[in-house]
């Protein structure tokens, strides 16, 4: 598997602004992204890398919507269809009693599907082993990591990355996590 | 971020005459309507300036909140738009005004809209009850708390805009730090005094009815209503070429979070209301409820209400993209101004008493009384004219404001 995967070209940079602006001139280039990678969320980085809307909305709002629903459904059943409750004199649909829990259910589902839904978009799990490419990406430093595919234009992206101060570029393999190991070294 | 944002737009507003005529327009139809109404009984004609007065009194409490909860929390992004808010904080005289005329309902003995005002002794638990609560609802207490809101609100307006325009001359930080300590005891008082106004205009209309939620009830309306009026006037501001790089998408953005937050609370605060009167049915505070719920105001209190306070506004608002497009946006505001009266209209005009057989009975119902929110447009155009007016006497940006660059460059 791992030699199907596109070798990555990367560009080390150390501030923030040349960062954004080589993003998009790569993008500009018509450049395939790996990644970008920042030691915080760089405002705008999402738009300077074209990346699209992301979906995790849907994924709270249908899921805050189905834990509405079994609220609604769950309470009904236990409480008015399959052995009526009579509760302080209300009647046995008591649908005032019910919001509350319906708001409950609703944020909590809603707010788990959100997190479960974020882990599996980023194919993130515990014990995942981090993809950095450059030991202080986590601290001060940025790389970018374009997929060395058919459109990919070496010259060109060498002086993209050059324009904009690249500390440093660099090609690796396609096996990332042995060139993960040797940047911890470099 | 990146992205240099360049203001080439009018910084010094001027009023244009098309707009003023429209506020004009506007105050005509309410007098016109408020006059009309003494036909159907001085307390509709009252009730529905209660409304209109308290209704728009919302607007310069919503700029008091606005501009205390942005300097507590050291918030930049509003900056650009501040002189809005604190425009509106000018309408509190005239605000003095509008209750002052409300206050003119106490020479009437027939038809008073507020029943504590001249109590008649019926020998029944009612009257047992008002005549209770007449140490806090008799007219000099009234009056002499009207008069100490006023006086803590118009300090308020004062030292806060007088700060503001003084960093305009000097742009010494000190007056950041000024509005700021202003900020902290005012957040207090506002809280107070928002919810002891609502108890003496509002509330006593139906002096028996017992809620403890009243207050932060008309504190979330206050909130939701100003969040509409302020993307409202700001719209207004841009269509007549103010503005337009200084407030941009990402400040309606900003708005368009608050108004569905704000919406979410209220909705939040009315339920709780309700279920908590639901759930221990006691007969002082059911009695509310129940004239309502049998009657044609079920459709008023219990669907339009929270159909336009509520839901419609966070449906439409839900979308990011929605909260960005200034059309939706306007439309959500809209909404929400109409919601606000369809509350308060729901309070006060139906007036409760017990029938015949004991059971709670309106007095007014709402097919002959909706069109007084004719009343709240003209109020409406009295808030317009002011604030505009008092626009115009600022730079509209606060270019020396230590928060004015982030402001600009305010981008989420």
């Amino acid at each position: 598997m791992a030699d199907q995967r596109p070798d990555l070209f990367l560009g080390v940079f150390r501030e923030q602004d040349h960062t954004l602006e080589a993003t998009k001139a790569c993008r500009e280039a018509g450049f395939t992204f790996y990644d970008v990678f920042a030691p915080y969320a760089v405002h705008g980085l999402d738009r300077a890398m074209g990346l699209p809307f992301s979906k995790i909305t849907w994924v709270t709002f249908l899921c805050g919507a189905m834990g509405c629903i079994i609220a609604i459904s769950g309470m009904t059943y236990v409480s008015a269809w399959d052995w009526p409750l009579n509760i302080g004199g209300k009647a046995p649909f008591p649908f005032p009693a019910f919001v509350p829990v319906m708001f409950e259910l609703t944020v909590l589902i809603g707010g788990l599907c959100t997190m479960l839904g974020l882990f599996a978009m980023c194919r993130i799990f515990p014990g995942k082993k981090a993809r950095l490419f450059h030991p202080r990406v986590t601290d001060d430093r940025f790389v970018i990591a374009i997929e060395m595919d058919e459109d990919f234009d070496e010259s060109k992206c060498r002086e993209i990355f050059a324009q904009h101060h690249a500390e440093e570029v660099k090609q690796v393999g396609p096996d990332y996590e042995a060139a993960v190991a040797e940047g911890g070294a470099a | 971020m990146s992205e240099a944002v360049h203001i080439d737009e009018p910084e010094k507003f001027s009023f244009p005459a098309l707009v003023k005529i429209a506020c004009l327009a506007a105050i005509g139809v309410g007098l016109a309507t408020f006059g009309l109404s003494f036909l159907g009984g001085a307390d509709l004609a009252f009730g529905g300036w209660a409304i209109a007065s308290w209704y728009v009194l919302g607007f310069p409490l919503f700029g008091m909140f606005f501009l205390i909860i942005n300097n507590l929390s050291s918030a930049g992004w509003h900056v650009t738009m501040k002189r809005v808010p604190e425009a509106m904080l000018q309408y509190f005289p005239v605000g003095l005004l509008t209750i002052g005329v409300l206050c003119l309902t106490f020479l009437f003995k027939e038809h008073q809209l507020y029943e504590w005002a001249h109590p008649v002794d019926h020998g029944d638990l009612h009257s047992t009850l008002i005549s209770h609560k007449s140490k806090f609802l008799n007219i000099p207490g009234f009056l002499g708390r009207t008069a100490l809101y006023f006086v803590l609100w118009t300090a308020f307006a004062l030292i806060m805009t007088r700060a503001s325009r003084k960093q305009d001359v000097d742009g010494d930080v000190k007056h950041t730090f000024t509005q700021k300590n202003l900020a902290a005891p005012f957040a207090i008082v506002f809280g107070l005094s928002v919810t002891f106004a609502g108890l003496d205009y509002i509330k006593s209309v139906e002096p028996t009815w017992f809620s403890t939620m009243f207050g932060v009830y008309q504190f979330a309306g206050i909130v939701e209503s100003g969040f509409a009026m302020l993307i409202l006037t700001l719209l207004l501001l841009r269509r007549l070429g103010y503005l337009r790089s200084a407030v941009n998408e990402n400040h309606f953005h900003n708005l368009g979070i608050w108004l569905l937050a704000s919406a979410t609370f209220w909705a939040y605060i009315w339920f709780c209301q309700f279920l908590l009167i639901w759930y221990s049915n006691i007969p002082e505070e059911t009695a509310h409820y129940i004239a309502r719920w049998n009657t044609p105001w079920f459709w008023v209190t219990f669907v339009l209400n929270p159909l336009l306070n509520w839901a419609l506004v966070f449906f439409i608002l839900l979308p990011r993209p929605n909260k960005r497009n200034l059309k939706t946006l306007a439309i959500a505001a809209v909404i929400a101004l109409l919601g606000r009266f369809v509350d308060l209209w729901q309070y006060v005009t139906p007036k409760p008493h017990a029938n015949a057989a004991g059971m709670p009975e309106p007095h007014y119902m709402p097919y002959t009384t909706f069109w007084q929110i004719g009343i709240v447009v003209g109020v409406i155009g009295l808030f317009l004219f002011v604030t505009l007016k008092a626009l115009e006497k600022a730079p509209l940006l606060a270019k020396k404001d230590p928060y004015f660059e982030e402001s600009v460059h305010h981008h989420i």
